[in-house]
């Protein structure tokens, strides 16, 4: 289903942050930790609708990256990578989409979701949320995690380098 | 966003390592995680130069400290993150200098999630 290197896949399916980079109207760069979630094709990562405006800065310029760069949130998995691509915003449905589109991704990393879905009257904030969806476009991937040496760098459907 | 100071540059101590990240030729974010130490008397961060993805000099990057504590069966804990932002030089001992202008960041060990969340609305309203 994606084209990913399965190492960096299987950083994904671990990571419980990742370093989300997005562009702010006057092209400067701000990156936010939060924890991506992978179906085998686009990475998803989520919002709450109203408290930040990395949604907006999405809409306006949907290129983003995606570094998975700590050990110690990926299960001791030393490799490095990040991922560059074009993100869209799903938020049509601010109560319920996100859960049908990526609860179950969520739930696999973070159990405890089902405690706060639970209370989830009592924050009433938190939960209206946004996806943002990301369509991988080029990979970098750094074995080990030694970036003192140039990246693995990979694309769809061909080996750039 | 706040102005950094040594304090600033002593909390980003705290961090093993900085995700780097600026905008490339293309428009897309490139980011590069990095070993790096601090100079708080003169307001930089020291960046170890990555491999084949060279810290531009002639934009904004970001350098972010990050961390979590996985918490097995449950999630994780624990969070807390510093950004930095500002222009890179070339330094004399080969590093890359950051000369930090900006940094905003959270710690969870001093706003809860829930309250930080709720401090945020009229931020990210503006």
């Amino acid at each position: 289903m994606g084209w990913l290197p399965e190492p960096v896949e299987e950083l994904l399916n671990v990571a419980l942050v990742g370093e989300l980079t997005v562009v702010r109207p006057d092209g400067r760069p701000v990156t936010h930790p939060l924890i991506p979630l992978y179906d085998g094709g686009l990475i998803f990562m989520h919002s709450s609708t109203l408290f930040s405006r990395k949604l907006e800065h999405i809409k306006r310029n949907p290129r983003v990256a995606v570094s998975l760069s700590d050990p110690v949130a990926m299960k001791g998995n030393a490799n490095r990578a990040t991922i560059q691509g074009t993100a869209n915003v799903i938020e049509d449905d601010p109560h319920s989409q996100w859960e049908r589109l990526i609860l179950h991704l969520w739930r696999r990393k973070e159990p405890a979701i089902d405690q706060f879905l639970k209370a989830r009257v009592a924050l009433p904030l938190f939960f209206e949320r946004a996806v943002i969806q990301i369509t991988p476009e080029r990979c970098f991937f750094w074995p080990g995690g030694d970036t003192s040496v140039a990246p693995q760098v990979s694309a769809p459907h061909e080996a750039v380098a | 966003m706040d102005a950094v100071d040594a304090a600033t540059l002593a909390r980003l101590e705290g961090y093993p390592f900085v995700v780097v990240s600026w905008v490339n030729d293309a428009g897309y974010p490139v980011s590069v995680a990095t070993t790096f130490k601090t100079d708080g008397a003169a307001r930089r961060v020291l960046l170890d130069e990555p491999g084949g993805l060279a810290i531009p000099t002639d934009r904004e990057v970001v350098a972010t400290g990050s961390h979590i504590r996985p918490q097995p069966g449950i999630g994780y804990d624990e969070r807390r993150y510093l950004s930095v932002w500002g222009r890179a030089a070339a330094a004399p001992d080969g590093t890359v200098a950051l000369g930090a202008e900006r940094a905003w960041g959270w710690d969870e060990a001093e706003t809860p999630f829930f309250e930080y969340s709720e401090r945020s609305v009229p931020q990210s309203r503006r």
